[in-house]
Order: C-alpha cells, then structure tokens, then sequence
C-alpha cells in the first residue's frame, strides 16, 4: 500500500487529474468569455437601426465566432459626441455607442477633465459595462493622443513658460 | 594443383572480419537513413521557425484591432483610477485575448521544440555510430 502511495504511478495520476481540472477551467471560462461576446454582439446588431438610424453593414446574421466582441470595454476613435453618449469606431471598424454617467471618471494623462475635452477623432480606451440594448455604460475613459499611444507618467509636469 | 589447395596459413582473413564488415555495412546504412532523418527534422524545425513570423504578426494584429494593447495600456498607466473597475478591466482583457493565434504560437514552439530534439538525437547516434565504425 506504502509503495502504491509512493509510486510514479500515482504521481501520474494526480498531475493528470490536475490538468483535466485546469483544462475544464479553461474550457468553462471560455464558454462564459464566448457567451458574454455572443450575447452583446447580438444585443449590437438588434438595435443597430435603433442606435445608429441605419441598417447594419455587418448585420448579426453575418457574424461569426471569431467576430464576436466584447462590451465591457471599447477602444477607438470618437465619431460622434453627444451631451450623454459617445458613438467610439473600434479598431475593428465597429462602431458601439457608449453611454455617460455622471460619475463617469474621464482621464487625459494623469489629469481628470470634462466631457468637453473629448474632440472628434481623439483616441480613447473606455472600461464599462455591456447594457441589453447594445450600448455599453462607461465607467472610465482613457483619451489618448490622435497615435492612440498613452502619455508617459509625469508627477511634476513644467509648464512650458518655466521651462525657459 | 597447388591453386587447387585450399589457403592455409597466416595469410587467411580472421574469421571475424565478415562479420566486422557486415556490421560496418550495417552501420552506414544506419548513418544513410540516419542523415535522411536529420535532413527532414532540419527542414521541419526550419519551417517551424519561419512560421513563427507570421504567427506572432497575427498575434499583433489580432490583439491590436481587438482593443488587448490599449487595455493593457490602460491598465498599467492609469491602474489607480480605474479602482473598483478592475473587473471590467479583466472582462475587456479577457474578450479581446487573442486566444487561438496564442495556442498557433504555443503549437509551432512545441514543433519546433519536437523537431529540435530529434535532431539532437539524430546527431548524437551518427556521431555514435560513426566512431563505432572508425575504432
């Protein structure tokens, strides 16, 4: 029984149990992944007539696995401002509409500003929250440089007519 | 009558020598099939190692378009700010993972990883093989 215990075999034994556990997990959160992107890209392509005022160029029918995407982030260029929403062009070539809050943190570098200083074409990252009808809650947005390459971290920023 | 007779003497080949020749027959046979082996592994860890190329371009891009780097960049340049929204933070990684180029990649590497063992072993045992036949 000691040597059973003891042996190679049984060594073997947990390390593939093991990693039929992490594949499973794996597996499980990919599922979950793909629901969540299956999910809101269909929520998108439903009320895209509702959102957009036109037919979809993609609509949900032509959608595939790999096509899917995800809600609860957004990353592109800003097409349209509007006094509670942003319409984002994700670097996919797919547009999302993306609702504001009123507590919604809006960041340009280390500084907090207003939604005014969002202009046509700035790059933003947006973190939220997928919504049933396609849009996604914003929670944080991240304005980059037209690049869409994030300012370096500067705690004592000079003000250029110091500089001198 | 004396090429009749049978050789004798000190002049005879050692009754071992057939099977020596035999063998060292055997063995360049071996060393023939052996370098045909190490030829086709080098081709296929080549290929292995060409195709990384592509593969990591396609990681690049897939994640570019699928938003993963300005994430990531949002997530080391702003990571305070984002606060209680780490989960969404996490959700966002996890939809834009680009999981299948990823698992190309990690295929390829253990190709190539595969082949390069194989070529090591081929090398070894005609190295083996061709000192058998010079001592």
């Amino acid at each position: 029984m000691l040597d059973f215990i003891q042996s190679k075999k049984l060594k073997w034994v947990f390390i593939a149990s093991g990693s039929v556990v992490v594949l499973l997990l794996v597996f499980q959160l990919g599922v979950l992944v793909g629901l969540k992107k299956a999910g809101f890209s269909r929520n998108w392509g439903e009320n895209y007539s509702r959102n957009f005022g036109m037919p979809p160029k993609n609509p949900l029918g032509q959608l595939e696995g790999r096509e899917f995407f995800g809600g609860h982030g957004v990353a592109g260029e800003v097409i349209k401002i509007e006094p509670k929403n942003l319409v984002i062009k994700g670097q996919d070539e797919i547009e999302k509409v993306v609702n504001l809050l009123q507590n919604t943190i809006i960041r340009r570098g280390n500084k907090t500003v207003n939604l005014s200083e969002i202009k046509i074409d700035d790059g933003v990252v947006i973190i939220g929250s997928p919504n049933p009808d396609g849009t996604v809650t914003a929670k944080m947005i991240r304005i980059f440089d037209s690049t869409m390459e994030p300012q370096p971290y500067n705690p004592n920023p000079i003000p250029p007519d110091l500089k001198k | 009558m004396l090429l009749l007779q049978p050789h004798q003497g000190v002049n005879d080949p050692s009754p071992e020598l057939l099977t020596r020749v035999m063998a060292e027959i055997k063995y360049c046979q071996e060393i023939a099939s052996l370098k045909k082996k190490l030829v086709f592994s080098v081709c296929l860890f080549a290929l292995a190692v060409f195709l990384h190329v592509p593969t990591i371009i396609s990681i690049r891009n897939r994640a570019q378009s699928s938003g993963m780097f300005s994430y990531l960049s949002l997530a080391f340049f702003n990571l305070r700010s984002l606060g209680s929204y780490w989960q969404d933070l996490l959700w966002s990684l996890l939809e834009s993972f680009p999981a299948l180029e990823i698992a190309g990649l990690l295929a390829l590497t253990l190709f190539a990883g595969i082949t390069l063992t194989a070529m090591v072993k081929y090398i070894k045992t005609i190295r083996g093989l061709s000192q058998v036949i010079h001592n």
